[in-house]
This record gives C-alpha cells, sequence and structure tokens, in this order.
C-alpha cells in the first residue's frame, strides 16, 4: 500500500480520476450551457493525463535525441505523446464549435439554462 | 497502376475539400459542383475496386512503414461494400443539394458535407483504431456543424445536444484505446485481434465496454440515441438523409467490426441482440405520437437500426448477410424518405402533419415515391425492405429466437400504422389552397427516382447482390481470415 | 427555483450523482492497479529504435507525427479545419454584439507591435526546428495565433484579412495532401518520405518532416486566427 502511495504513476493516475469525475460530476449536475462545455473540457483533460501517465517511465527522459550518447533504452514511451497531440486538437476543435453553437442558443432561446431549452419533445 | 490505389478515396475528398475556399474565387457555385464530381469520382473508384477486393482482400501501407508499425488501410470485402454505398449515397444527395439554398454559405456548406462523406469512409477503409477514431470524429464534428448550420431555433438546440453527448462518446473512445494501448503496445486493428486474448481479462473487460458505448453513441443504440430524434428533426432534411444513409452506417460498420473481429467477445454480442430489439420497440412506439414528419422519421430510422442491431446480434453468417443486406437497404429508404419530404416541406413551409395535408394531390410525383418508399420500410413484397427483414427473421428463426421475433413483427405492425397515417393525411385530405404550386428542379428529382429505381430493382433482383452480401458476411465472421490478410504475407499488398 | 422543495431535491440529487461517480472511479482504479506500466514496448519500442535509421529525425515524437503515423495528423489537421469551417458557417450573418470596452493604456499599445513580430518569430521557429527540438507545427502554430489574440485584445479595432487567412489555410493544407500524393506517385506508398533523409540534428534532414510540419505550423496559425476573429464582437 506505501509503495502504492509514493508510486509517481498511482499519484497522477489518481489525479486523472479526480480531474475525471469533477468532469462528468459539472457535466451532469450543472445548467449552464457553458459550464457544461468546460465541464467536459476537464474530463478531457483528464483523459489526455492519462495517456501521458501510459507512457511515462520513472527516471526516464524525453523522446527527443538531443545530445549524443542518448540510447532509445533512457526513454520513455513517444507513442501516447503523440497520440494526446490529436486528442487535444481535436478537444480544441469541439471546444471551438461548441461554444459558436451557444452563441446561437443564446440567440434564439436567451437562456444558456438546459433545462428552458427543450423546444423539442417527444 | 501501382499508384491508383483505394487511398484516393481520402486523399482527393481531403484535396478537394482543401481546395473549395479558393474555388469560390471562379465562380459562386464551383464548390458545390466540386464536391459533387468528388464523390462521383468516390463511386467509381469504389465500384472498380469492389470485384477485386471481394476476390482478395487489399492492404494499403501508408508512409511506407508496414503494419503494425504504420497505419494501413484495411480493404475487406465488408468495408469496400459500405464505402461503396457510403459514396453512392453521398453522390446521390449531393445531386439534390446542387439546387438547394439551404443556407447562404454554399461553400461551407458543401466542404462539410464532402468531409462528413470522406470521414465515413475513411472509418470504413481504416485498419487501425486510432486512426478510426480520427475519422470519427471528422465525421462527428462535421455533423454538429451541419445540423447546426441553418442557424434556426431547432437545428441550434439538436446541434448543441449532439455535441455534448458525441464528446462524451469521444472521451470514452479515447479511454478505451488508451488501455488497449497499454496492454498491448499496438494500435493496429489486425495487431490487437490476434493478440486480444494477452490482456489482461479485467483490463480487457472496461476497455470493450468503453469502446462499445463509444460506439453505441455513434450508431444510435437505444439507452445511448435520446439527441437523435432531434438531429433528424432539427438538421435541413438533405443532412438528414446523410446523417441516416452515411454516418450511422460508418458507427454500425465500427461496431461490428470492433466486436466481431477485433475483441470477439460473445457477451457483447448478445448485449446487442437485446439492445437491438429495445431499440426497435421504444423508438416505434415514441413514433406513433409524433407529430412532426422528420421527427417521426427520426424514430422510424431508429427502429430500422435497431432491427439491424438485432440482427448483428444473432451473430451466424446468414443473420449477418441480412444485416448488411439491411444496411443497404435503410440507407436507400430513409435516403428517400427525407430527401422526398425536405421537398414537400419546402412547398408547404413546414413538416408537421398540418402542413402536409393533402399535399400528395398537389405533387403528385413526390408524395407517390415518398409512399413508395414508406411502403418499402414497411416491409412490402416485392419491395427492398421485404427481403432483408425476410432474410434477418429467417436467420432468427433458425436461432430460435421465436419471442424476439414476436417483438419484431409487433414493431413493424406499429410502423405500418403510422406510416399509413402519414399517407392517408397527404392523399385522402383536400387539396390544400393555399399552396402555389411550382415545379421542383430537375436535378433534385434526379436522385428520387433514381433511389425509386433502386427501391423496386433491389427488390426484384436481389439475387445479384446475393454473393457481394455473402463475401462481406464471411469477412465478419472469419476474423483469422482478417488478421491473416493485414499481418501476414497472404495479402495482397499494394 | 420558488419552491423551497425543489433546491433541496437538487442537492439529494447531486450527491447521488458524485457518490455514484466516486465509485466508478473507485473501480476504475482498482483496474488502474492491473495496468502494465514498466517498459516500452510494442511499437514504441520499436520507433525508439529505428526513428535515426528510419526519419534521419531527432525529435522521435515528430518522427511519429508527422511520419509514421501522418494519416492521423492529416485527419487531425482536417479537423482544425472542419471546426474553422463550421464555425464560420454558423457564425456568418451574426449581429455582432457591441460592447463598451476601456481603451488599452499607451504601454500596453506600444508594446503589443513589436511583440507581435516577436511572438510570431518564436512561433515559427518552434514549426521550422519541429524535427530537432521539443514542439512542432501544432505548438508553434498556437503561439502564432497568440500573437494575433493580443492585438485582437489591444487595439479595438484591429481587423484580420480573411482573404489571407483563406489563402494560408488552404494553400496549407493542398501542400500536406500534394506531398502525401507525390509519396504516392513515387514511392507507391500515400505520405511516403520521397525526399533525401539528410544528418540527423541538421536543419535541412529528415526528408519531408520539415516541410509538412511547416504547412501544419502555417495551418494551424492561421486557422486559430479565424476562430479568435469570429469570436471576437464588435467595440463600440
Amino acid at each position: 500500500m506505501r509503495e502504492l502511495l509514493t508510486n509517481t504513476h498511482y499519484i497522477v493516475l489518481t489525479g486523472v480520476l479526480i480531474l475525471m469525475v469533477i468532469g462528468f460530476f459539472g457535466a451532469l449536475t450543472k445548467k449552464n450551457l457553458i459550464k457544461i462545455l468546460i465541464s467536459l473540457g476537464i474530463v478531457d483533460t483528464g483523459v489526455n493525463l492519462f495517456f501521458i501517465v501510459i507512457g511515462y517511465l520513472n527516471g526516464k527522459t524525453a523522446p527527443i535525441f538531443s545530445k549524443p550518447g542518448l540510447t532509445p533504452q533512457q526513454m520513455v514511451d513517444p507513442v501516447p505523446q503523440a497520440l494526446v497531440l490529436t486528442a487535444i486538437v481535436i478537444g480544441v476543435a469541439v471546444l471551438a464549435l461548441g461554444l459558436s453553437i451557444v452563441i446561437r442558443v443564446y440567440e434564439h432561446y436567451g437562456t444558456l439554462n438546459v433545462s428552458k431549452i427543450k423546444k423539442m419533445r417527444g | 497502376m501501382s499508384w491508383f490505389s483505394p487511398i484516393l478515396m481520402i486523399a482527393v475528398p481531403l484535396f478537394i475539400a482543401f481546395l473549395i475556399p479558393l474555388l469560390g474565387y471562379i465562380h459562386k457555385k464551383a464548390g458545390l459542383y466540386a464536391m459533387s464530381l468528388t464523390l462521383l469520382f468516390n463511386m467509381l473508384t469504389g465500384f472498380y475496386f469492389l470485384p477485386k477486393v471481394m476476390v482478395k482482400p487489399i492492404r494499403v501501407i501508408v508512409a511506407g512503414y508496414k503494419p503494425p508499425f504504420g497505419i494501413n488501410l484495411a480493404i475487406t470485402p465488408f468495408s469496400i461494400f459500405l464505402a461503396c454505398l457510403i459514396s453512392t449515397m453521398g453522390f446521390l444527395v449531393s445531386l439534390y443539394l446542387l439546387k438547394d439554398n439551404t443556407t447562404e454559405t454554399q461553400e461551407k456548406f458543401a466542404m462539410l458535407i464532402l468531409l462528413v462523406v470522406m470521414g465515413s469512409t475513411g472509418i470504413v477503409l481504416t485498419g487501425d483504431i486510432f486512426n478510426m477514431f480520427v475519422f470519427l470524429e471528422i465525421t462527428s464534428i462535421s455533423s454538429y456543424a451541419l445540423t447546426a448550420i441553418k442557424k434556426d431555433r431547432k437545428g441550434s438546440e439538436a446541434g448543441i445536444k449532439f455535441l455534448l453527448v458525441g464528446s462524451i462518446s469521444s472521451t470514452l473512445l479515447l479511454l478505451g484505446i488508451a488501455l488497449i494501448y497499454n496492454q498491448l503496445g499496438t494500435l493496429n486493428l489486425a495487431d490487437i485481434a490476434n493478440r486480444f486474448s494477452q490482456m489482461n481479462p479485467k483490463v480487457a473487460f472496461l476497455a470493450v465496454s468503453f469502446l462499445f458505448i463509444g460506439f453505441g453513441i455513434e450508431s444510435e443504440m437505444f439507452p445511448l440515441n435520446a439527441w437523435a430524434p432531434d438531429v433528424y428533426q432539427g438538421a435541413p432534411a438533405p443532412v438528414a438523409a446523410l446523417f441516416s444513409a452515411v454516418t450511422v452506417k460508418a458507427g454500425l460498420y465500427a461496431m461490428v467490426r470492433f466486436l466481431f473481429t477485433v475483441a470477439a467477445k460473445s457477451v457483447f454480442i448478445k448485449l446487442l441482440l437485446v439492445f437491438g430489439v429495445l431499440t426497435v420497440i421504444v423508438s416505434e412506439l415514441s413514433a406513433l405520437r409524433q407529430n412532426d414528419v422528420k421527427r417521426m422519421l427520426g424514430y422510424s430510422s431508429l427502429g430500422q437500426i435497431g432491427v439491424i442491431l438485432f440482427a448483428v446480434g444473432i451473430g451466424t453468417a446468414d443473420a449477418m448477410q441480412g444485416a448488411i443486406f439491411h444496411f443497404v437497404n435503410h440507407a436507400v429508404l430513409k435516403a428517400t424518405l427525407f430527401l422526398s419530404v425536405g421537398l414537400l416541406a419546402k412547398a408547404a413551409g413546414g413538416s408537421t402533419m398540418e402542413d402536409l395535408k393533402g399535399i400528395g394531390k398537389k405533387y403528385p410525383f413526390v408524395a407517390g415515391v415518398f409512399g413508395i418508399a414508406a411502403l418499402g420500410v414497411m416491409g412490402f413484397p416485392p419491395l427492398n425492405g421485404f427481403v432483408s427483414k425476410m432474410l434477418i427473421l429467417m436467420a432468427a428463426a433458425k436461432t430460435e429466437h421465436i419471442v424476439l421475433i414476436m417483438l419484431i413483427l409487433a414493431a413493424s405492425v406499429i410502423e405500418g400504422v403510422y406510416y399509413f397515417r402519414v399517407l392517408q393525411v397527404m392523399f385522402k385530405e383536400p387539396e390544400p389552397t393555399r399552396i402555389e404550386k411550382k415545379a421542383f428542379p430537375v436535378l433534385s428529382l434526379v436522385p428520387l427516382v433514381v433511389l425509386v429505381f433502386a427501391i423496386i430493382g433491389i427488390g426484384l433482383f436481389s439475387g445479384y447482390l446475393m454473393p457481394y452480401l455473402k463475401g462481406a458476411a464471411m469477412d465478419v465472421m472469419n476474423r483469422s481470415t482478417y488478421i491473416a490478410a493485414m499481418l501476414g504475407s497472404n495479402g495482397g499488398a499494394l | 427555483m420558488k419552491k423551497p422543495g425543489l433546491k433541496k431535491r437538487l442537492r439529494v440529487k447531486n450527491i447521488f450523482v458524485f457518490l455514484l461517480l466516486c465509485y466508478l472511479a473507485f473501480q476504475m482504479f482498482g483496474v488502474f492497479g492491473l495496468l502494465d506500466l514498466n517498459k516500452v514496448k510494442g511499437v514504441a519500442k520499436y520507433y525508439l529504435e529505428n526513428d535515426i535509421k528510419d526519419t534521419q529525425s531527432a525529435n522521435v515524437v515528430t518522427s511519429i507525427v508527422v511520419n509514421y503515423r501522418g494519416f492521423d495528423t492529416l485527419g487531425e489537421v482536417t479537423v482544425l479545419f472542419l471546426a474553422a469551417t463550421g464555425l464560420g458557417a454558423i457564425l456568418s450573418g451574426r449581429r455582432k454584439i457591441k460592447r463598451k470596452r476601456i481603451p488599452a493604456n499607451a504601454m500596453l499599445k506600444f508594446g503589443s507591435k513589436p511583440l507581435l513580430s516577436i511572438i510570431i518569430l518564436f512561433g515559427a521557429y518552434i514549426f521550422i526546428h519541429g524535427h530537432l527540438s521539443p514542439g512542432g507545427g501544432f505548438q508553434g502554430g498556437t503561439v502564432v495565433a497568440s500573437g494575433f489574440l493580443l492585438m485582437l485584445l489591444t487595439f479595438e479595432r484591429y481587423k484580420v484579412e480573411h482573404k489571407y487567412v483563406k489563402w494560408t489555410e488552404s494553400v496549407a493544407g493542398l501542400t500536406f495532401v500534394t506531398i502525401g500524393l507525390f509519396g504516392l506517385f513515387l514511392l507507391g506508398s500515400f505520405l511516403a518520405n520521397f525526399l533525401p533523409l539528410g544528418k540527423v540534428g541538421e536543419l535541412f534532414s529528415s526528408g519531408v518532416i520539415p516541410i509538412i510540419y511547416i504547412a501544419v505550423g502555417f495551418k494551424v496559425g492561421s486557422e486559430l486566427t479565424g476562430l479568435l476573429d469570429n469570436m471576437m464582437g464588435v467595440v463600440e
């Protein structure tokens, strides 16, 4: 147990879970559309952090051959870093588009409260 | 001809999509025509490769690295069959759009349509799970934008709902992919499939459930499809046609490919059976009490997807064949319904039952097309819906899911009730006087004519389609051939 | 929220949601204990060991992003392009909201103009050296866009020319796809590295990687700038 608590991986994994709980809690309970979008952004951050943790190895360096003598054995896993770049860009794209639709919704309904935005039912 | 590879079905639409903003300087409508031509190119390329792939799957290597080190396209019978379906439907809808002025931002609209079709094609062609995720995101992001593009009240509301649910789906997909990568150190679908049993069973279960929910949202499975009717109602009619004919198919492909080829988890396949039947019942019952025809069609579309999920969940080769046949029929029928309702609603000024009263007498041709497609959905012989439903029910009878068959049949009866109600409103009510009769543009009618011929033709000559369906079904059921073709030396490398 | 009971009920619901999420997180933590976090394996091992041989790029992440998994990056660029297009389509014809703003002070006004060029230079440095040092097209492009954000915030009437943005993003995207098609025609594989690789650590090395990353940098910079400009209101 003690080992588990001092291991860098598990400390960060706890952080991942905390971020995701905060994000999903906000997305499920908040009424304001922008707050919901922010919450989903927090969830995204949690997932991105999870990717990074998966690739991280204790005591190893960034996967860049920046000085002579570095060997591949001294480096962390580069693939999750590449994937997280894609994930971040996608998150930004969704957030931007979401905000633009929210602007339109606000123009039509005059409110950002999700429980008042329900013209379509059934 | 080594350069003429199926990857052009993704590269050329991308090239044109980046070019469209500059084409605006030549002519205002150049973008729309470029989009239509590109989709025609995609369709022809797809049909060029279809017979070749039926003989032997093609593995297209991207960036010169053999899988699993690089990304590769896995062109197997099932995927090329769906790619053909997707690009054909995309092309037909694009013809309809040429004379359509849904929005004043024509060139952006053309780009979005092109990219939604390109994204769906990418999903069905790719052989890499993260690449599939990227294409899924391309498809969803363009779908959000297309839903809200009319900037009206309904479109914006549907768009934001779609976006919120969709981003949860993408989060779950990412988590699932991360777990798989952590266990196996690979992202190639065939490689994952090959070594799936090496994963820790608990982690594997969690990963598959995340991906199941994620793909379930994309393929509009029952508890996860609350957003879908809003989108079908709020989006412009041609866009709704595109959604039910193209994007859902891609989502279903991802689900089927993942559950059958990669994970091969029988628990989740059984789960599909249950959710499929639930989807059918819930959506048909909801469709019954709709007043807006577009929303009703949306629910009906969900019902058909439930039938497909049910057939997939049976898990035998016969049922899979029926399911893939239903993919085609659902795409053709729903596209026809949405396009014809789109035309009628534009003439009538709305898509509720009151708006469409007696419209059949004013526009007998378009309303007649709607009627034929409605009969097809209900499964009247000799139309195409009948053949595929028959195949599915026979396969279900073989595996003795009698109760479920009864439920599906009951749902079909409900379907009959509400479609006949619409037809009655359209044809029996007196002709409305408030609507000025004006002719529809010919280019909008061409796709409808083609689709009606397809509805009748597929129903009468379904025998010609069977070898392709069989090949596609075999491709899904035999995961070892997929793995061997993609990883081993016996795949035709291009 | 007039009725007193409603607020209470909402709170009960919130607590319930919170407990449920905590339970799920706890379960997930149990699964996290089973993860394999101790070694580099699978494709990553191959990338680390063969990166120099295959691409001559010092930054392994860059060679994965642009070369090994370059097809993903093309999709990624498309996603950003889509967001910019969709946002433009949805917000076009919007009545821009006019609002009053306290004008920026003299320090800010005098400072930000020279800063803009420095920021752009810095962004360009990041994306030109993407194959040698940390960073790359996406990061550099974001830095460039932040420079324009500074201008938009400082000067009330600052306008980004939409024509330039449009041309930059189109031409950059076309460059990316064209390089991919050249690979297809010359080497038979889309996005294949058809230029000489050079020597690791030099600016002109690793074939098409820097060219693609520079195109990505231009594209990301112009798209994010366009996004920001589209979202700005009109200042009275």
